[in-house]
């Protein structure tokens, strides 16, 4: 692997992880991966208590 | 000081929409009854230390619905230090009845007097003044809507809790009043002075939940029962009663002396109702709405804009506002017709491949006799299908001429207006310029831009349908449809409560799920969540503009359709389901008051939508990102005769999905989409539904044009089927994730996910088998298990409910 795709791979590589780790984060504070979209649902305080 | 304010009220009458105003929240606003579940809080605009608390709408404090222990909870126990009693001025005798008793909490006490623009449009008054004496609180008129008086109400209020001031409870008739301090007295409640009274009422009535609180000894209990007994007895009436029609009798008191209707005539919204929900014409227009928001959705306006993104901004570019493509896309027929003309005469003359250029095609000319005649197939590209064209020789002198116009070469689209180009080829020219390796390129292309680019490039269609479902709920029709179907399904035993969750999840199954929890009979809850997610969601609107586009050729009867059979599924699930031991029983009654009719307000459904798109936007940039990599790995890599490594586009049948797609595949070959390809991709759609489009995307897209792939693996039939099954089947993990939290059970989970995907698997079975009769593609005994299938569906929807013993 040439260095040039080496860095692709970075990148991608980079993106996957902060794509995972917003999914946790997401998840860790409650927040459900419905597509609503929280501020535009009638039942968000369902799942945000606080 | 720390103060709460707790916003109370009848159902619809512009609670969200004040908190919204209050706190400059975003919160969502339903022109329906029941939107608020849940108590929502914020900050008040400009005054740090003021909390709003958005209560849920309440007819009373009675513990009846979920809605009312909410908001009865927090007023006693969380002890707001004021409360703003929204109270809808065109419905002011029956909103003052929750005020009677929001009164007696001991509470300062706020009215907000709200719509009444609406009620000086009707020529009806209210004298606030008049209206603030008799109750003895201060009483604001605002607009929540448009934002009049909003903060005056919530000064006033403030005011009233510094001032620690408790508004006169309503004085009932002398041997009511006798019998309530009688109460008071004998209970010996150990609460504050000022909440003594509401106490005291509510063990008149006799509310368990409050006798179970108070804890009164068993004597003094006995004795208070004998007391309300014999008031009873007096008057005739249960004690219940006794005390609602106390209450309507201070109202009319109060009412008598403000308030003054101008005439009984029927106001705007009354004679929109007369037709809108008319016994017979509500239905039909019901589906003509309908019908015209998925129709201008996904054929008309939506098309335009997801025609650009697919074939412009995620296929090979576009032209700026449209300059020079007209120009381009003659060039490019004129081209291609004369290429195919040349290729015609030179297969004929026996060539396997004409070399386009001078001296090639001068050799054509000169071997071909002037009357000669070629053929050639003319296919179409997205429907693949095709027409014999016949040509003459003065036809190929032309063509030659044509190509030789071109210089030989296939008409550039950057000679013809500012072109830009898509995504794919931007981000490919990169890739190849500074030499990334070629499965890599595969990944980034054929995966994640084919996948993702899949979804994304049908957000247009759903922006429109997300502003049409707006438009429809805000002002107001979306109401009658709950109240119309409510006429329909009491018909067979179901409750036109079940509808709210439906009408909410056309946005997204999960609010919809949760919505279920309004639904105070569990049979009945149950029965919903489970029948909820057949509506389609958003997210099953590119699968369905995929399918309505590839397979029939952008018919605008297919989206409509997905709709229709949504409703035909939650209708014939819920008179079947009703049938059953698990779920029979009366249908739960249904009291809901019909909002009146209003413009929509701009801010309202453009956010609204806004919200819902962007969500799918990001949805698309996260979870189906993730699984467009994993789609395009496991499609792209296998083991091959030589053993494992990355396949060629023709080899994806022995990649790690295809291999797994084979093992399941047999099961929808009754369906009539037994290809690995389709099976993973319904697998897939469990992540969520758009992965179906992004996993089609990719498999179909591999050798060229998605919709070409699909429409060669799908006949029209199998193309409905598999559109029923993936409609109908298991929703997506966090919909089902949703089923578990609000059927708090595993059992009932699983019931739920296995009875959607049975009938799912059934309608599909049945569309396929019945269908195949008109193609004359029959498979005799999968025919007779569909007809079986039928006729058991048919039986259950038409035999008599079973009677449960009183």
């Amino acid at each position: 692997m040439n260095l040039s795709s080496l860095i692709v791979l970075l990148i991608l590589i980079l993106i996957v992880g902060a794509v995972v780790f917003s999914l946790i984060r997401k998840k860790k504070n409650g927040e459900s991966s419905c597509s609503c979209g929280c501020s535009g649902c009638g039942m968000k305080d369902c799942c945000h208590k606080k | 000081m720390n103060i709460r304010i707790a916003l109370a009220g009848n159902p619809n009458s512009g609670k969200t929409t004040l908190f919204n105003n209050l706190t400059q929240s975003n919160q969502y606003v339903g022109n329906w009854p029941g939107v608020t579940v849940e108590k929502k809080e914020g900050k008040l605009r400009k005054h740090n230390d003021v909390t709003v608390v958005d209560l849920p709408g309440i007819y009373s404090l009675s513990p009846y619905t979920e809605e009312e222990v909410v908001a009865r909870n927090y007023l006693l126990d969380e002890k707001p230090e004021v409360i703003i009693n929204i109270v809808d001025g065109t419905n002011l005798e029956r909103n003052l009845y929750l005020s009677t008793q929001l009164m007696e909490l001991g509470i300062p006490f706020v009215m907000a007097l709200n719509m009444m623009d609406v009620v000086r449009k009707n020529g009806d008054r209210i004298d606030t003044k008049a209206l603030s004496n008799s109750l003895g609180c201060p009483v604001v008129e605002i607009s929540a809507l448009r934002g009049e008086n909003t903060l005056k109400v919530a000064e006033d209020a403030i005011k009233e809790a510094q001032k620690g001031r408790r508004t006169p409870a309503p004085i009932f008739s002398s041997n009511i009043e006798k019998v309530i301090s009688y109460i008071e007295e004998k209970a010996a409640f150990k609460c504050s002075e000022s909440e003594k009274r509401w106490y005291a009422i509510k063990v008149f009535e006799g509310d368990q939940k409050v006798l179970e609180k108070v804890k009164i000894e068993n004597y003094a209990l006995s004795e208070i029962k004998k007391e309300v007994e014999n008031v009873e007895v007096e008057m005739d009436d249960d004690k219940e009663s006794i005390i609602t029609n106390e209450r309507y009798s201070y109202i009319e008191r109060v009412v008598k002396t403000s308030y003054k209707k101008k005439s009984n005539g029927l106001t705007v919204s009354d004679k929109i109702d007369t037709i809108v929900t008319n016994k017979y014409l509500a239905l039909p227009i019901f589906a003509l709405v309908m019908w015209l928001v998925y129709f201008v959705s996904v054929s008309t306006i939506g098309t335009i804009f997801t025609d650009w993104a697919n074939d412009g901004v995620f296929g090979d570019g576009f032209y700026l506002l449209g300059i020079g493509r007209s120009a381009y896309e003659e060039s490019v027929e004129e081209y291609g017709t004369a290429e195919s003309v040349v290729n015609a005469f030179g297969e004929k003359l026996g060539l396997e491949a004409v070399e386009l250029d001078e001296d090639s095609l001068e050799d054509i000319l000169l071997s071909t006799e002037k009357d000669g005649v070629a053929s050639y197939i003319l296919q179409d590209e997205e429907t693949l299908s095709e027409e014999e064209i016949e040509v003459t020789y003065t036809e190929l002198v032309e063509s030659v001429d044509i190509l030789s116009s071109y210089n030989y070469s296939e008409p550039e689209p950057e000679e013809y207006g500012p072109w830009v180009p898509g995504l794919p080829v931007l981000i490919g020219n990169g890739l190849e310029a500074i030499g990334c390796s070629e499965w890599l390129m595969g990944l980034i292309l054929d995966g994640i831009v084919a996948g993702v680019g899949a979804v994304l490039g049908f957000v247009p269609q759903m922006f429109v349908l997300f502003l049409f479902l707006a438009v429809l709920e805000d002002c107001g029709y979306m109401a009658r449809i709950a109240f119309v179907m409510d006429r329909i399904f009491r018909k067979f035993g179901l409750s036109g409560k079940s509808f709210i969750p439906i009408l909410i999840g056309t946005g997204c199954g999960v609010p919809g799920i949760m919505a279920s929890r309004t639904i105070e009979n569990e049979k009945d809850r149950r029965m919903t969540i489970i029948t909820t997610t057949f509506i389609p969601c958003g997210a099953k609107l590119p699968f369905i503009a995929m399918i309505a586009g590839s397979i029939f050729g952008g018919a605008s009867w297919v989206a409509p359709t997905a709709y229709f059979l949504g409703m035909f599924a939650i209708i014939t699930s819920g008179i079947i389901l009703k049938k059953t031991k698990l779920f029979s029983g009366d249908p739960a009654p249904f009291v809901m008051e019909l909002p009146s009719y209003h413009t929509p307000t701009v801010k309202n459904v453009l956010l609204s939508m806004w919200e819902r798109g962007w969500s799918f936007i990001k949805k698309a940039g996260t979870i189906i990102f993730l699984s467009t990599i994993v789609v395009w790995f496991t499609s792209f890599f296998g083991f091959a005769a030589d053993g494992f490594r990355m396949l060629s586009e023709e080899e994806l049948d022995y990649s790690i999905l295809g291999r797994i797609g084979s093992l399941i595949a047999w099961i929808f070959y009754p369906l009539g989409w037994g290809n690995w390809q389709a099976a993973v991709a319904s697998i897939t759609g469990l992540v969520a539904k758009e992965n179906i489009v992004g996993t089609l995307g990719i498999l179909y897209g591999a050798e060229g044009s998605a919709y070409a792939g699909i429409s060669a693996a799908f006949s029209k039939v199998a193309g409905l089927s598999f559109l029923s099954f993936n409609l109908l089947c298991a929703p997506c993990f966090a919909a089902i994730g949703a089923i578990k939290r609000e059927m708090n059970s595993a059992k009932w989970t699983w019931f739920a996910v296995g009875y959607q995907c049975l009938f799912a698997y059934l309608v599909a079975l049945v569309v396929y088998q019945f269908g195949s009769l008109f193609t004359g593609n029959v498979n005799v005994l999968l025919l007779f298990v569909a007809i079986l299938v039928a006729a058991y569906f048919l039986y259950m929807l038409f035999k008599k409910e079973r009677k449960v013993g009183v």
